[in-house]
């Protein structure tokens, strides 16, 4: 306990000061020691238990429970109000509906069972704690500075900061106990914890546009949050069972557990963002940078996925696993092909988001050990690659006034450490060697021997389509046709320090990627499946991976010198003969002279984003419509 | 012992498959021509023109250009060795990718709008062709157990016989990598299909000559995917798939001067639902 005490402890410490904080200066000192405390809790807790599974029993402190009960029942009653004054009456009805449930079963049933450890430490957990803890805490430090500029750029925003740093903390908190939980009522307050932060980091700016996104996103999760709360009381009713370790082991075949783990998996579904319910977290981008890189790597989308890595072993070829490995699926190529039609930075990485998330579902839902192996190495190369991305768009947005993919002409120019950050974020999300293509093969792979070939082919597609996205948003950070004119940001300390290491991040944890590999996933899946297990790269291939890590260095550092040397002749590039001297004008009709501006193609006539989201949306709504009928008349006709 | 051998195998890798492509680039020009009623240059033509092409005043437009086009050689060159030594077909796909990016990104910077459009052409044709790779690769592995490319010598028959509707479909893509006509978008082999270059219109001397050595990577690349499907135990069929192998080369020299190219729209949609008849069903044939 000594080391999972501090996890909840450090954050909602500091919460309560950074909520009495006033001045910048007094905002810099106690995030920054906020965000070295929660990250130094969390490797420390990631050392301690390295060796060892780690549980405690909770039951000699029933007061816990009691107070837990007592913040959910204030939780709820605020949500049901704020719904009701807001007219946001269907937020009011599954609130009402997710906390009536739950206070039913706790009076009738919750002395009745007894959950022997209340919560474990196990491999997996290990992993998400250092992610929450380093990768959140470095976008708390990048928020720093941030936020200031925030107000300073827009004026007319009331300044929250004092709120939006204490939910960040209690954010944090709540993730750290979301993965600690063994018992899942214990998981379902915290649950219930990030949705409520959520729903108040994405309304912070209070315009009419972030209110309809914060309820959009509430709405949606307090859905999910009813699904798990009615998944609990299924289990603890007919199973008698309260905790994951002991659900796990349950029959994977028995009708009441498919339905109580689809029940559970919807709710993860609702949290990470898949296809009918992934309006919510297309809004969120709307939030200050901070909270779209909190929510769309560390904390928020990775609960989601998280419950239902959890969940995988009884996953698999029944009605639960078969309509997640298809949700998963059909997310993951549809986000893919929208996000080919964006050119607003943001909106990329949202659908990328969205996408990868459906990678990890759908990896989750085959349960095979390789599959599992695949997601919990996506879940940690992304949480990298998409905060150091968020982090860079949201600078970029200050130093060129705009987050447009096609203002980027010439950012090397202006910032070459924001254009490298970008490089290495987007090089780090879809190209070998980075992390996430090395697991996005083993997911391949993984698919490839379940022979689920609708799944394979989407992955064959949506990979392909992912190449083309990233790809000329690379190429606009290369190119330099037109250049916007930047504004007078300079990056500061803060946001170089926290954009530095993650970009750092991305490249070493590349590097020990065999490390993590062996020394957690491994044990955790062997745990797991019971069986044991050999990462599906094998050491050969790493060598591979590593050398053209080194090449992707070497080349260039060798071609510098060689090249600078050797000066060749520089031309102006060919304009059919109407150059006008430089490369950025040309002369046009009538002698006129007009600017170059060379646009990349984003498809508009092949796709439609409203009609391709309602389609894609369409799609997974029938599976897991489908999936619900299946599950729930296997269990109750 | 064992790494002087290694050491012999790239050397051999690195002199023969660049030999192998630009005799098969000599043999597309003199073939395409007699089908043309022209004599045609000679064979070792491709030879002397990167000779001479590397001889030449280099002209550049920004000096990231060649940076890039020097990038994407080295990794069209790996993705062979990594092929030829026998190992993975997924990393030797990666790899392969890898160098498309970086010809891509040698496009989008040098700022030109003739080689901007053909860039983005290009990028579309990878869109076209990378799913087929992948599900080759996929196909591969089912039939053979594992991605190691050098486990084909030892299949019991050759993977064609598995994977017909797969090869059929790799056939297809085939056109749309070696960037034949009616694929050949983004940039052509015959001046007289487009007067400006697509991708290359801003490379001269060196860099174009880089170009021309990753294209005679890049078909024996192709090529030894084709070879893939052919070879099995017996020693008679790794001859036999050479064979094929430039049969299904000298296919696509046909295709190239029988068509007129399509309309970037046309070529996707058409690759997409050639891969997934073709792939799918054999897919699910091979599941079954």
């Amino acid at each position: 306990m000594p080391t999972i005490l501090p996890l909840l402890g450090v954050p909602l410490v500091f919460a309560v000061f950074t909520f009495f904080a006033r001045t910048q200066k007094a905002f810099a000192r106690t995030v920054r020691a906020a965000a070295v405390c929660v990250a130094a809790a969390s490797l420390l807790c990631v050392a301690a238990h390295y060796g060892d599974v780690y549980s405690a029993d909770l039951s000699a402190y029933p007061r816990i429970k009691t107070v837990m009960l007592a913040i959910e029942v204030a939780m709820s009653a605020y949500l049901i109000y704020i719904g009701a004054a807001r007219r946001h009456f269907l937020l009011s009805l599954f609130s009402a509906a997710q906390i009536g449930a739950f206070v039913w079963f706790e009076a009738a049933y919750g002395h009745s069972i007894r959950v022997k450890e209340a919560v474990t430490v196990d491999r997996l957990s290990l992993i998400m704690i250092a992610i929450v803890g380093v990768i959140g805490g470095l976008i708390c430090v990048y928020a720093v500075e941030y936020m200031k500029d925030f107000h300073r750029h827009h004026p007319e925003y009331k300044d929250r900061r004092p709120m939006f740093f204490t939910v960040l903390m209690v954010f944090l908190a709540a993730m750290f106990g979301l993965v600690v939980s063994n018992d899942l009522s214990f998981m379902l307050f915290f649950w219930e914890v990030t949705s409520l932060c959520s729903f108040l980091l994405i309304g912070y700016t209070r315009t009419p546009e972030a209110e309809k996104n914060a309820f959009l996103a509430v709405v949606i999760n307090t859905f999910g949050g009813l699904c798990f709360t009615v998944g609990i009381v299924l289990l603890a009713v007919y199973e008698n069972i309260l905790d994951l370790n002991g659900l796990i082991r349950l029959n994977p075949d028995a009708p009441i557990v498919v339905a109580a783990v689809f029940l559970i998996a919807c709710a993860g579904l609702t949290k990470a963002a898949q296809l009918p319910f992934s309006g919510w977290l297309l809004g969120a981008m709307a939030a200050p940078t901070p909270t779209s890189a909190m929510l769309h790597s560390s904390t928020m989308v990775k609960a989601g996925v998280y419950v239902i890595i959890r969940l995988a072993p009884l996953l698999g070829r029944n009605a639960a696993g078969v309509s997640m490995t298809l949700v998963g699926g059909v997310t993951f190529f549809a986000t893919a092909v929208l996000a080919v039609g964006q050119s607003d930075a943001k909106k990329i990485l949202a659908y990328s988001t969205i996408s990868n998330l459906g990678l990890i579902v759908a990896c989750a839902g085959i349960n095979t050990a390789e599959s599992l192996w695949a997601a919990v190495m996506l879940i940690v190369f992304h949480a990298i690659a998409k905060s150091l991305l968020f982090l860079a768009v949201g600078s970029t947005e200050y130093q060129l006034g705009s987050r447009n993919v096609e203002d980027m002409d010439g950012l090397f120019q202006i910032s070459p450490a924001l254009t490298t950050f970008l490089a290495v974020g987007i090089a780090g999300m879809f190209v070998a060697p980075f992390g996430m293509l090395i697991s996005k093969w083993a997911a391949m792979k993984a698919f490839v021997d379940s022979g689920n070939v609708p799944v394979v082919l989407m992955l064959a597609f949506g990979s392909s389509v992912t190449l083309f996205f990233w790809t000329k948003w690379l190429g606009k950070l290369i190119a330099n046709a037109h250049r916007t004119a930047p504004t007078n940001y300079v990056m500061r300390g803060d946001e170089k320090v926290s954009m530095y290491s993650l970009a750092a991040l991305v490249v070493v944890v590349c590097l020990a990627h065999p490390l993590i590999s062996s020394g957690f996933i491994a044990p955790y899946i062997e745990g797991a499946m019971l069986t044991p297990f050999a990462s599906p790269i094998a050491s050969r291939t790493t060598t591979v991976i590593i050398l053209m890590l080194c090449m992707l260095f070497i080349i260039p550092i060798v071609l510098l010198p060689l090249y600078t040397r050797r000066r060749v002749k520089r031309t102006s590039v060919y304009m059919s003969g109407e150059n006008t001297g430089d490369n950025r004008s040309f002369r046009g009709g009538m002698g006129r002279v007009r600017p170059v501006e060379l646009r990349n193609w984003y498809m508009p006539s092949l796709l439609r984003e409203k009609r391709l989201l309602a389609a894609g949306g369409g799609v997974c709504a029938l599976i897991v419509l489908g999936g619900f009928f299946v599950a729930m008349g296997g269990a109750f006709l | 012992m064992r790494a002087l051998i290694l050491t012999l195998r790239i050397l051999g890798i690195l002199i023969l498959a660049p030999a192998a492509g630009g005799l098969l680039t000599g043999l597309d020009r003199v073939v395409s021509a007699r089908m043309q009623r022209r004599k045609g240059p000679p064979i070792l033509q491709p030879f002397y023109d990167v000779m001479k092409l590397a001889r030449k005043q280099s002209t550049t437009v920004s000096s990231m250009t060649r940076y890039f086009v020097t990038l994407s050689m080295c990794f069209n060159i790996f993705t062979v060795l990594l092929f030829g030594l026998g190992l993975d077909l997924m990393l030797c796909v990666f790899a392969f990718t890898l160098a498309c990016v970086f010809f891509v990104l040698s496009g989008y910077s040098s700022n030109s709008p003739f080689s901007f459009v053909g860039t983005e052409r290009e990028l579309v044709q990878i869109m076209c062709y990378e799913p087929m790779v992948l599900i080759v690769a996929f196909g591969y592995y089912q039939v053979s157990g594992s991605f190691n490319v050098g486990d084909a010598f030892r299949m019991g028959s050759p993977a064609v016989m598995r994977l017909p509707f797969i090869f059929i479909g790799l056939l297809y893509v085939l056109s749309v990598k070696l960037r034949k006509s009616p694929f050949d978008l983004s940039m052509s082999h015959h001046g007289h299909q487009e007067i400006v270059k697509g991708v290359i219109t801003e490379l001269t001397g060196i860099c174009l000559a880089m170009v021309e050595v990753s294209h005679w990577f890049e078909t024996v690349f192709a090529l030894g995917l084709v070879y893939l499907f052919f070879v099995y135990a017996s020693p008679a069929s790794w001859a036999a798939a050479l064979a094929l192998c430039l049969a299904a080369f000298l296919m696509e020299t046909l295709i190239d001067n029988a068509f007129a190219r399509v309309k970037w729209k046309l070529a996707l949609q058409a690759s997409w639902i050639v891969i997934f008849v073709t792939g799918g069903v054999n897919l699910l044939l091979l599941n079954l």
